[in-house]
């Protein structure tokens, strides 16, 4: 995973934000995903050009973490994303 | 559905069901809206756009349509495509008279599913319940929107008239390229008239159950889709 990257939802997937993290739909079903992730990820994420490096920064300095922290609990969401096809990485231009 | 999130509550639904209207242009004996004549007191096309406003700013994923028959409205389609800019997802029931080739064409098949209702294996046997000729019209909608992608389902409600055609609507559903499902038999509306003739009896129900078990992609439940 490049921290240059962006993601993207895959087709027919939504997601929006709520008090225990990310709700995702996809009609083809299942369609729901709960993803208990707080405020670590905001669904905008998902329809912005924000990069994943911008993403770690922003949980670094709200949460005080180091970049190292910020960056692993980032990416074991992205990864559980990636794997449960309701996101894909795309590198940023 | 029991979910700890959902039982904490969500920010908003994930989705609605709307009645767009009471008007049909069917009368099934079982109608659970006791649906046919148009409703004055309707949302106005303007009214309608504001309520899929109110939706998408919360972000509702998914807007199921119902009634009366959907299609009968002048402004349906552009009430669809105006959801769809919004990027709401669209699961629509009809009977299928209404759809036509133009009309087909007007929907988005990356966003909208549709439900046409049939409650019998044969035309003789459906529209016994339907009405003459819904069961010819309802197979041409579901040619018409299966060539075109659309992703389609059968609905049957459960009564004693369907009871002994579950196998025949479900190889039915399978020859024309749909899914198939079947939706409990409601009190309400007509229904409530006809409850005592055309209810299944509790042997019926046990049995409908086994069956079930058995034909694992028939899909069920009170909500739509």
């Amino acid at each position: 995973m490049l921290t240059k990257s962006v993601y993207h939802l895959r087709h027919g997937v939504q997601v929006r934000s709520e008090n225990f993290g990310l709700l995702f739909y996809h009609h083809a079903g299942p369609k729901l995903y709960f993803v208990p992730s707080r405020d670590l990820i905001d669904a905008s994420f998902f329809y912005g050009e924000s990069t994943l490096a911008g993403l770690i920064g922003a949980v670094r300095d709200k949460r005080g973490w180091s970049e190292e922290t910020a960056r692993l609990r980032i990416l074991s969401i992205l990864r559980l994303l990636k794997s449960r096809g309701l996101v894909y990485e795309q590198p940023a231009c | 559905m029991s979910n700890q999130h959902v039982e904490e509550g969500l920010s908003a639904p994930v989705n609605v069901t709307w009645e767009l209207t009471y008007a049909c242009n069917l009368s099934c004996v079982h109608c659970l809206s006791d649906a046919g004549k148009l409703n004055t007191q309707e949302l106005t096309t303007e009214q309608c756009r504001d309520v899929v406003d109110q939706m998408a700013r919360n972000r509702v994923f998914q807007l199921n349509i119902g009634g009366g028959e959907p299609f009968i409205r002048h402004d349906f389609l552009d009430l669809m495509e105006y959801a769809h800019t919004k990027g709401i997802v669209t699961c629509i029931s009809t009977n299928g008279a209404l759809i036509t080739d133009d009309a087909a064409d007007r929907l988005n098949r990356d966003l909208v599913y549709v439900q046409v209702s049939v409650d019998g294996a044969s035309e003789s046997s459906n529209d016994t319940i339907r009405g003459k000729g819904s069961f010819r019209r309802a197979m041409r909608a579901i040619e018409i929107l299966t060539k075109r992608g659309v992703e389609v389902s059968i609905n049957t409600v459960l009564t004693r008239l369907s009871f002994p055609e579950l196998d025949a609507l479900s190889h039915l559903a399978t020859d024309v390229g749909a899914k198939f499902r079947v939706s409990r038999f409601r009190p309400s509306g007509r229904g409530k008239t006809t409850w005592k003739e055309l209810n299944v009896s509790k042997e019926q129900m046990i049995l409908f159950s086994d069956w079930l078990s058995e034909h694992k992609e028939v899909s069920t439940g009170d909500s739509f889709f």
